[in-house]
């Protein structure tokens, strides 16, 4: 049977300067466990972007919503058997999860290729956010992970939901 | 035009560019708090080079090589929409009849940032040159 093994594990705040904590952290525990180059960099890309994604939301809500002290995100690292699975969860707000899931739902259903072409037409039509995200981070994650993005809901009020997304990169 | 120079920190790569020798470096990790922020000065800066070359090409001076070099070990997603702002000017100076000459540095066994450079290649439609860091 299965023992997975958690290798990060952060819950709180999520900032850039927890980012990059969380990046040095992943960093050192590469270099321990001989991680090949390859490996290390798609967790670091999906890692970083997954973050992101969440640290810019969260300064979108932050101003007007107590509802963020109730239920705070989280980053973990998971090792299994044939793949490292990282769980990010965050909470959402439920009229923003149609589009986030008709987006997920669509980027999974593509092809390595398409991805790549999505990626290519997303930075050169220069449709991006105005946090400077363009989308491109789920396309990166995506690409990166070169695997089907999961994700789940916990609903929580009738206005917010708690996301989670959990992306496995194989060995 | 002066020579630009940035230093490297943690999160944020070195960026050179030498105007007398035509010659621009980037190198590093580049994930800045703001990428925006960052990469301002360096577009200003890549404008300014932009439209003296311009003036070169309207005025029939001499056309010359522009060597530019990447060698990050990381960028996210916000930085590549810089990157990629970067390189349109340097199409634009390409189409001019300039001789842009793009160099591409991965690490061993980093096939990201291989795909990277060679799908920022595609959507620009830019030669780059792909070189192993051994």
């Amino acid at each position: 049977m299965e023992i997975p093994k958690e290798l990060i594990q952060y819950t709180g705040e999520i900032n850039y300067n927890v980012i990059s904590q969380i990046l040095v952290d992943l960093k050192h525990l590469s270099d321990q466990l001989k991680f090949p180059v390859g490996l290390y960099k798609r967790i670091l890309c999906v890692t970083d972007e997954a973050l992101e994604n969440v640290s810019k939301y969260y300064k979108t809500i932050s101003e007007n919503n107590d509802i963020i002290n109730f239920k705070s995100p989280f980053y973990t690292l998971i090792e299994r058997t044939d793949c490292y699975q990282i769980q990010i969860g965050s909470l959402i707000q439920v009229n923003s999860l149609s589009q986030f899931v008709e987006r997920i739902d669509k980027i999974n259903s593509y092809s390595k290729e398409q991805i790549k072409n999505l990626y290519k037409k997303t930075i050169s039509d220069g449709v991006f956010s105005t946090q400077g995200g363009a989308g491109l981070g789920i396309i990166i994650i995506a690409r990166s992970s070169e695997n089907k993005i999961n994700y789940t809901f916990e609903s929580l009020t009738e206005n917010w939901t708690y996301l989670t997304l959990k992306i496995e990169i194989s060995k | 035009m002066e020579i630009l120079q940035i230093a490297k920190t943690e999160f944020t790569p070195e960026v050179s560019f030498n105007p007398a020798t035509n010659e621009l470096n980037f190198e590093g990790v580049s994930r800045p708090e703001n990428a925006s922020e960052f990469y301002t000065r360096v577009i200003d800066w890549v404008t300014s080079y932009e439209s003296q070359l311009y003036k070169n090409h309207v005025l029939g001076g001499k056309k010359f090589d522009v060597n530019i070099s990447f060698n990050f070990s990381y960028f996210n997603s916000a930085s590549s929409k810089m990157i990629y702002q970067l390189l349109e000017s340097f199409r634009r100076i390409n189409m001019m009849g300039y001789n842009i000459k793009i160099a591409w540095y991965y690490d061993e066994g980093d096939d990201q940032m291989l795909e990277d450079g060679e799908e920022l290649s595609e959507a620009l439609d830019i030669n780059f040159d792909f070189f192993e860091n051994k």
